[in-house]
């Protein structure tokens, strides 16, 4: 023992520093260092779950905005389409009625028309009646006698008056 | 003229207590690691530094290492078994500096001048490795105890039949011889690597020293490491209970 030195004052002090330097490190390096590393550790991971929960929620965020983007551009063209079979509609019945309109227009000015050109014909036939009279008496003044002048005029007339009501309904 | 000695050489006293040289440079080692720890502990943030890194870094790796052998339990040895690498690692590199064997003190003993140093790597010294393979023993079987209880000591003292009273003596013994093995195994290796450099530094000082410079950097993280591992295994053993 003595040979190799060993002395048990010695021992006991190296002892002594061995468990100090247990209890220094201990207090002052391992504990403080390990629970900063285990909180940091937390911390990260408290971090890396929160991120991935964002990029859930902005997956979601996304996908319902694209949602209601697709909803609203699909509401627009029903509109859009609605719109425009409701467009269709009226632009048919305004053709509809401005063509039945149209028609009876027509109709009205062709009655008219024909009522018109009535008038005129009867205008006529009075107006050429009164001057075939106007006629008759100027040329035959002359050969006749009043009085049978009047009657032959009148006979005339008469028959003149038959002739033509008959002629003119021949003629239409 | 070449200084090679088993035991540490006593330099001054102390009101009657003699300080060796192993011994101061054992206070320097522990200074310089309280030091440094409080250095570190002042300057924690939440933020590392790069120093602060480092700290993390070897703090941390070290309990990753321990929690590969013991682990739930880490968190009760680790200041044992960290301890014991970190104060080991130091004072095994102790040897590498400058001075540590070469500053020393001139004295007549018997009549012949004798060389004695200042400062000696103190695992060089078996009175700490004897010291700390007693802790590392007494702390094994205190966690078996703590941890198993009474049937801890049945290991031991087993009367049931007289093979199994055998193995228990056997095993007593074993727990001994632990403490030889775990002192010597340190003494050895860095007494062994200390007159290795001495040696090669006597014969050819300049560059030779290099290569061995290197081995004993790496024998001393190597035995460091086989310390505190083999420490952290026989506690791993002692409180499981597969007995």
């Amino acid at each position: 023992m003595e040979k190799l030195g060993i002395q048990p004052v010695m021992l006991l002090m190296q002892l002594i520093n061995f468990v100090i330097l247990v209890a220094v490190l201990t207090k002052f390096l391992y504990k403080p260092v390990l629970k900063l590393i285990d909180e940091r550790r937390k911390k990260i991971e408290e971090g890396l779950a929160l991120a991935e929960k964002m990029k859930v929620k902005e997956e979601e965020l996304r996908k319902e905005r694209e949602a209601v983007l697709d909803k609203a551009k699909d509401e627009g063209q029903k509109i859009i389409e609605e719109y425009k079979e409701r467009g269709r509609k009226v632009e048919a019945d305004i053709v509809k009625s401005a063509n039945e309109e149209a028609k009876g227009i027509k109709e009205k000015t062709a009655i008219e028309l024909e009522q018109e050109r009535e008038k005129i014909w009867q205008d006529l036939e009075k107006q050429m009646l009164g001057v075939a009279s106007a006629m008759a008496k100027t040329v035959v003044a002359d050969i006749l006698t009043d009085k049978n002048q009047l009657l032959l005029i009148d006979k005339k007339l008469e028959k003149l008056e038959k002739e033509n009501q008959g002629g003119s309904k021949a003629k239409r | 003229m070449l200084n090679i000695s088993i035991q540490p050489e006593k330099i001054f006293a102390i009101g009657g207590f003699f300080v060796t040289n192993s011994l101061l440079t054992s206070w320097l080692v522990m200074i310089f690691l309280v030091m440094l720890t409080f250095f570190v502990f002042a300057g924690l943030k939440e933020v590392p530094g790069r120093f602060q890194a480092v700290v993390e870094g070897v703090v941390g790796g070290l309990y990753g290492l321990f929690e590969s052998v013991t682990g739930e339990r880490t968190k009760i040895y680790y200041p044992l078994v960290a301890t014991l690498f970190i104060f080991i690692l130091f004072l095994n590199w102790t040897e590498i500096l400058p001075g540590v064997g070469t500053i020393g003190l001139e004295k007549v003993k018997d009549g012949a001048k004798e060389f004695i140093p200042l400062f000696r790597p103190t695992s060089a010294d078996l009175n700490l490795t004897i010291a700390l393979a007693l802790v590392s023993v007494a702390s094994i079987q205190f966690f078996g105890l703590r941890t198993l209880g009474i049937k801890y000591l049945a290991k031991f003292i087993n009367l049931k039949n007289p093979i199994l009273f055998f193995v228990g003596l056997l095993d007593i013994v074993s727990e001994g011889s632990r403490i030889i093995s775990f002192a010597f195994r340190l003494f050895g290796n860095i007494f062994a690597g200390d007159v290795l450099l001495t040696v090669i530094a006597f014969l050819m000082p300049l560059f030779a020293p290099l290569p061995f410079l290197a081995l004993e950097l790496f024998v001393g993280f190597i035995q460091a490491l086989v310390f505190s591992m083999l420490t952290a295994v026989f506690l791993n053993v002692a409180t499981s209970s597969e007995h």
